[in-house]
Order: C-alpha cells, then structure tokens, then sequence
C-alpha cells in the first residue's frame, strides 16, 4: 500500500449476476429482458466509469462478480445478436420520441439524451468490444483495478448440497474452469452463491485454488474461536481460505427503506416507462409477440413524492443528488473507519460494502454515478480510507486470525429459509437424485470418450442449471413462478432422460443435439468432477 | 406440568389435528412446544430395522436400484408437492428407501423421504398385522459430540408425522447441536421399526462462540460486536430490502405467454 497510513480499507464489490436465460427456441423471450437491461443499465455504464477511470488514470480498486451463467450469456453469440437486435430498436423508438416531442423541449430534451446513449452503447458493445463485454471487464482487470471473482458454476445455493457434495464440488471447479477460458488465469477469489457457506466448504474452495470468499457478517461474528477483530478484518479457514465479513451499515445506508438513498425524489421514477405509458402503436414494434405492455427503459419522471403526481425527470439535479449522496456515503464510512481504528486497538479496519450489481442502473438510475462518485472520493480526497481489494489486503496484512466461520447466508433471517420454504422445497429430492445419479454415471463412464462423453457433458450441464438458487428464490418471492417451476422441471426432465437413455442404451440423438444447442453453457464442461471414486 | 406447559400441549394437539386436516398442503411442520417433555433417553423400546442396510451408522443408505416406480404402485400415498399439472411430470417416487435431512436455520431443520416398493411392502404388511396400533414417527437423535454407533445418542425427540406427506419441517429448537434421524413405526410396547436413516446435521451456532484464543483476546469484544452489527442483524439483513427490488425488477417482466402455454411431455 502507497501514501499515508489510512485508519480504514473500503472494499466495495459487486456481485453480478443473473440466471442461465436463452430461449433459441423461440424469435423472442421476455425473460431474455433481464439480460438485455441489466447490459444496457448497469454493466455498460459500469464500463464506462471505468474507462473514465482509466482515461483519468485514477488509482481505484474494484471487486466485482461476475457469475458464471452471466459470463456464458455475455459471451453466446446468439444473445449477443439478439441484444444488437434490441438496442437498435431503443435506438429506433428514440429517434421517433426525439420527433414525436418536438413541442415539449424538456421531454425532448430527455428524448435526445437516451437516444444519444443508446447509440454510444452501440458504439460500446458493437464497435469497441465486438459484442464481449467479458473483453471490456478483463481489460480492467489486466490493468490491476479490477479483481474479478467467481461465483458457483450455476449459483447453486452450496448449504443445502450437504447430502450431496460431489455437486458442491462441481458448482465451484466448474466455475473456476469456466474462469480461466475466460479470464486467462485461474480466479483468487469467489462470491459464494447467497453468502451461503457452511464449515468444510472452504475446503472446497481451497482445493480450487480459491484464496478468499465473502461471507454475511453472522458468518464470521459466530465463528469459533471468536473473532477478535468482527466483520473488520478477514479470518482464515481452517484450510488456509480467508473469509470476509460484510459490512451491515453500508447496505442499509444504501437501500434501507427509510433511510436509502433510491428512494430520493430527484431520482428517477422506475414505474414510469413508455412501455406502459405510450399508446399501443407508438411502442408495439418493440414490446414483445402480441403487444403485452412491458418496461422499454425510456422513462421522463421523477419519483416528485409518494403520490402519482409526477414532475418531470430533471437528469441535472439527479447528479447532484448522486454526488451527495455519494459524500455522505463516504463521510459515513469515514466515520465508521475512525472508530473502529480506535477500538481495533490500531489494527486498519476492512469495511466491506457488497451489492447486487445490477441494482445499481437498473432499478437505480443514478447508481453508477453515485457508485463513480464514491470511488473518486474515496481515492482523490480521502484522508482517512482507501480503497482495496481483498487481494491487495492479504497482500499487506498476511496475519490473521485462525476461525472456523458459521453456517451463514445473506437471505433473509441468515440462513436457509429463502431457499428452503413450503414454496420450493419440493425441488431438492430431485436435484439431489439427479446429483447423486450424475456421481453414478461419472464413476461407470470415468474413461468414456466420444458420443459417451458428448452425453454427459450435457447430462451435467441439466443438472447445473436445476441447481441455480433462482429458481428457489422466485418461488419464494412470488415473482414469475411458472417460469421458475418449468426450468427445474425442465432440466431434471432432461438429465432423467438422459440418465434412461444410457441406462437403457438408447438415446434420441436429434432431441440431445435440440437441447445441446438450447442449455449451451459451459461447452467442455468436465463430468468427471461428480465422481467420488 | 405446569399450566403454560399444560397450554402449549393442548396448542401442539390442535396443531397436530389442523395438520391431519390439510394432508394435501405442499409441506408439513413439526412444530414441537412442548419438546422439553418428549426428551427422552435413549433406553426405553427396541429399535428394529425393517431393512438391515439401513443400520449404518451415519449415513443415508442409497440402494442401487435406480428404476422409477409407477404411480399406481404407490396409490396410498399423496404426492407432498403442489398439485399443479406440470410437476406431475417429475418421478413421483425413484424408488429408494431414503431419509433425507437439511438445516434450514439454528432452530430447524427440513427432512424428505422415500421408499423402494419392497420398504413399502414390509411396512404395509406390518401396519395391516397391527391395524391402528402403529405410530409413524421421525426419532430425532441428538449426538452432539458423539462418535455415533446407533444407540448412544445423548437422547432423543419423536416427531409424529404422516407417512403421505414425504417431507417434514422439524423444529428442533436447539442452536449448534447435531442430530440424526430415524423414520420409523412406534408400536405400543415402545419399538420402534425402523423405516430409514437419515445424514448427520448440525444445526448452526446463533450466537458468538464461548471458545476465545488466548492469542487473539480482546477486552471490548461486545463493543466490537455491535460496531460490526451483531444485534441488528434481523433489520438490516440485506435480503429484505433486495427481495422487494428484485420483485419490482422481475414482476414487469411476465412470462412469455407462448412458453407457459407448452407443457413439458413426460421424457417417458
């Protein structure tokens, strides 16, 4: 670490993520959506302050994930087309919305802004990083600002594998495989799907050459022996893993419903978009097959109150608000950092602020700015933090406490219960059959090759995306169930028939190439790691 | 029994009995209030196995037998996930005996089972030789700190719960304790006929540990604790928050119709 000895570290992360969603079955597929606007509003903006960064050779660290079934998305050919597809249609209905307000000049205004930022994300996308934004975020990383972690192979929630370890074993080396074609190097460290950590799979973690993971805060305060130092400095695993704890005040700061800083009525109103506001005509062309009202992303109002009045965005004032939102963020932190030194006994705190990436654009429009702003802060101006990485902190503080962290999860209550409820329960007889058959299969076929190892390698991929901790979660949550229930139903199907197939010796190829080509994901995906013997 | 006891049981009865009523509900709980009373040692009755491979002593047994069963075979059983058309479409049962066990939290725990046609036999023949005599139970074991041999756990709890619901919430109500399972019958004389045997789980501390390192001591560990959020844990867990985000992210985005119109074929 350079300059003056600071009283605190903030390691800000990232965690970005989305489920495996690609329908080639289908011209076009709503929940395709989550990819196309989360590019479009959180990663594309996120690039683009780094490149600001790098333009003004600021010294800043940045953790960010970026989970596998999000690198595979980011990287398929076929999405990638098709986000082409959509941004040119924003481009398109901008370009009308630019003409259509000719007399209102300040919805004009805001028509000619997203009109202009469609075309530079084009720009972005198409021209610069020849549709791989993995290149862009590699870039970064190259440069030595960016750590990039990994997360499990399909963001299967690890604690509720415990019957069946061979698949806890496979969401982490198949990741960090994954990571290696990708990145040119294998992964330090790792995003742990959910925070979800039970003692002994830091020995997974350590096996894969995985050096640090983040943990909820119970996680490491309900370690053994007790940590000396809470969530504020990391601890290593029995395995030799460091584990870090996360920083409470932060999330709440930010998305606390009293006291977050989204909710503010400069900011931009999410509830109001074209796609619902705009009569049928003007935005049927880019809604989805028969015209189902659904967000476009153009929006022109601010949140203005609690009420449904609404006064129109003004981008202006919204930065300024970022700005300060962002130095009260800091000073806050500043704060926090000064008196944790103190009772630390002179030991520099690690306060780690994590976030779901995708909050940040997609739901709050200002958040990259007021994540740009933080950063520039907190490097330029702060005399009492610094920014780091986890990395770049076990580099300088190579001493730390020996604890064996608690059963955690950052979901609700902090354990199980999100993903393990009356809601979704019923799923885990099933992946924990289809698991335990995978082992079955990969211990009979461990020297098979050709059309054998063609099979399993999708064979495993069906049992991967069955494991996503989405699914549990949507069903949980109440959001778009059916779709949930049909993708485990889907993929356990699949890897049924397969599993069948080889046990009856006949196997219906045409439907194997279907699904090859539809679950796509990790191509040379290695079955091999199901085996126990 | 003291009278808040005497409520708690009589609460636990009516629960047990709104239980009974809603067998077809996608799961069932055991909430035990009055567990402190079922505490028993482990000496009382006779423990049998039905099928001796489920003796072992930690694990779940996993026969090899890996063919699916048809329904009919199994129609006195209820499926205990939801009754919607496309789940219909997943093995009702693979076939094998198994009890399965997962923490869900410090307090409880979440178990599933199933059974090969020849399990199901032998208790149907043992239920049809002593007709409404037979108890199904989940015995609970707590073998904290045990090299566990099958009969010397520290005590245990029973957990009466209906066959039909193949899965049971299990309020266990002690944090950092570990625990096996036994599904089994309970006949008057207190034997229990062993059905199957669950995994090994540990239920997760709640609290700060007791075991400090004499290297790593401090004085102002509480302080510590609360700096880094320990008692607000609950209000500000991130999820709450998130969820509500997510929900907004995702609820605008319904699923294609086309999509949820096609329901998958059974692979058979």
């Amino acid at each position: 670490m350079k300059g003056p000895m600071k009283k605190g570290y903030l390691l800000l992360l990232l965690h970005a993520h989305l489920p495996f969603v690609r329908h080639p079955e289908y011209q076009n597929f709503m929940e395709e959506d989550w990819l196309f606007e989360a590019i479009t509003e959180t990663y594309i903006p996120l690039i683009r302050m780094m490149e600001r960064f790098e333009h003004d050779r600021l010294n800043y660290s940045l953790t960010m994930t970026i989970s596998p079934p999000l690198a595979a998305m980011l990287v398929d050919p076929l999405l990638q087309e098709r986000y082409i597809k959509r941004l040119n249609g924003l481009i398109e209905l901008s370009g009308k919305e630019v003409v259509r307000t000719k007399g209102q000049p300040d919805f004009r205004a805001l028509a000619e802004m997203y009109h202009e930022s469609y075309k530079q994300s084009l720009n972005l996308y198409k021209n610069q990083y020849r549709c791989n934004l993995i290149q862009a975020f590699r870039k970064f990383q190259d440069q030595g600002r960016l750590d990039i972690i990994t997360c499990g192979a399909t963001h299967g929630f690890l604690p509720n594998m415990e019957t069946v370890p061979a698949s806890a074993r496979a969401q982490i080396a198949i990741a960090c495989d994954q990571y290696e074609r990708l990145f040119g190097r294998p992964p330090s460290g790792i995003w742990l799907p959910e925070c979800g950590f039970q003692p002994g799979i830091d020995r997974l973690l350590n096996e894969n050459g995985i050096k640090y993971f983040f943990l909820d805060a119970h996680g490491i305060l309900h370690g053994t022996p007790r940590p000396k130092y809470g969530v504020y400095a990391p601890v290593y695993c029995p395995s030799g893993v460091a584990a870090f704890g996360r920083d409470l005040d932060s999330s709440k700061q930010v998305w606390s419903a009293e006291e977050g800083y989204p909710g503010d009525y400069d900011y931009r109103e999410f509830y109001r978009d074209v796609g619902f506001d705009l009569p049928l005509d003007i935005v049927k062309p880019y809604l989805h097959g028969e015209g189902i009202r659904a967000n476009l992303g153009i929006k022109y109002y601010r949140i203005t109150g609690k009420g449904d009045h609404k006064e129109i965005y003004a981008p202006k004032q919204a930065m300024t608000k970022a700005k300060n939102h962002a130095h009260h963020f800091v000073k806050y932190r500043e704060r926090h950092a000064e008196r944790l030194y103190d009772c630390l006994g002179g030991r520099v705190p690690v306060i780690v602020s994590p976030y779901d990436a995708e909050l940040f654009g997609h739901w709050w429009y200002e958040g990259p700015k007021f994540l740009e702003y933080v950063i520039r802060t907190v490097a330029e101006e702060s005399d009492v933090l610094q920014l780091t990485t986890a990395k770049e902190y076990l580099k300088a503080h190579r001493t730390n406490q020996l604890v064996t962290p608690s059963f955690s999860s950052w979901g609700y209550m902090g354990y199980s219960e999100v993903w393990l409820d009356g809601s979704n329960d019923w799923v885990y007889r099933h992946v924990h059959q289809a698991s335990a058959r995978m082992t079955e299969l990969a211990e009979r076929f461990s020297h098979a090759s050709g059309m054998i190892d063609r099979i399993l390698r999708q064979a495993a991929r069906e049992l991967l995306l069955a494991e996503s901790s989405d699914w549990a979660f949507i069903m949980k949550m109440g959001t778009t169930v059916d779709y949930a229930k049909k993708r485990v139903i889907e993929h356990i199907q699949n890897f049924t028939r397969i599993y069948e197939g080889i046990q009856n010796n006949s196997l219906d190829l045409e439907w194997l190439l279907k699904i090859e080509n539809k679950n796509n994901l990790f191509s040379d995906v290695d079955w091999r790691v199901y085996a126990e013997k | 029994m003291t009278s808040e006891q005497g409520k708690r049981k009589a609460a636990s009865r009516k629960e047990k009995e709104k239980i009974k009523k809603t067998v077809s509900k996608a799961s069932q709980t055991s909430s035990v209030p009055d567990i402190e009373l079922k505490k028993k040692p482990q000496t009382a009755g006779k423990t049998i196995f039905l099928d001796q491979s489920q003796t072992g002593a930690s694990e779940a047994s996993s026969p090899t037998s890996s063919g699916m069963i048809k329904k009919e075979g199994l129609s006195a059983q209820k499926s205990s996930v939801p009754q919607s058309a496309s789940l219909e479409n997943l093995a009702f049962s693979y076939n094998q005996t198994k009890l399965v066990l997962i923490v869900r939290d410090p307090v409880w725990a979440y178990s599933y089972w199933d059974f090969s046609g020849e399990t199901w036999d032998q208790m149907m023949m043992l239920l049809r030789a002593r007709p409404g005599v037979l108890r199904t139970v989940l015995r609970v074991y707590d073998i904290t700190g045990i090299d566990w041999k099958g009969n010397n756990a520290n005590h245990y709890y029973d957990f009466e719960i209906l066959l039909d619901a193949k899965n049971w919430y299990l309020q266990l109500n002690h944090p950092d304790r570990e625990w096996i399972a036994d599904l089994g019958l309970i006949d008057p004389e207190s034997n229990l006929y062993v059905i199957a045997r669950s995994n090994r789980i540990h239920t997760p501390r709640d609290r700060p540990s007791t075991v400090i390192d004499e290297s790593w001591m401090t004085d102002n560990y509480e302080e510590i604790y609360r700096l880094s959020g320990g008692y607000n844990r609950g209000e500000s867990s991130l999820d709450v928050i998130r969820s509500k985000k997510l929900r907004s992210m995702w609820e605008q985005n319904i699923s294609s119709p086309e999509f949820l119109k096609r329901t998958p074929k059974s692979p058979s």
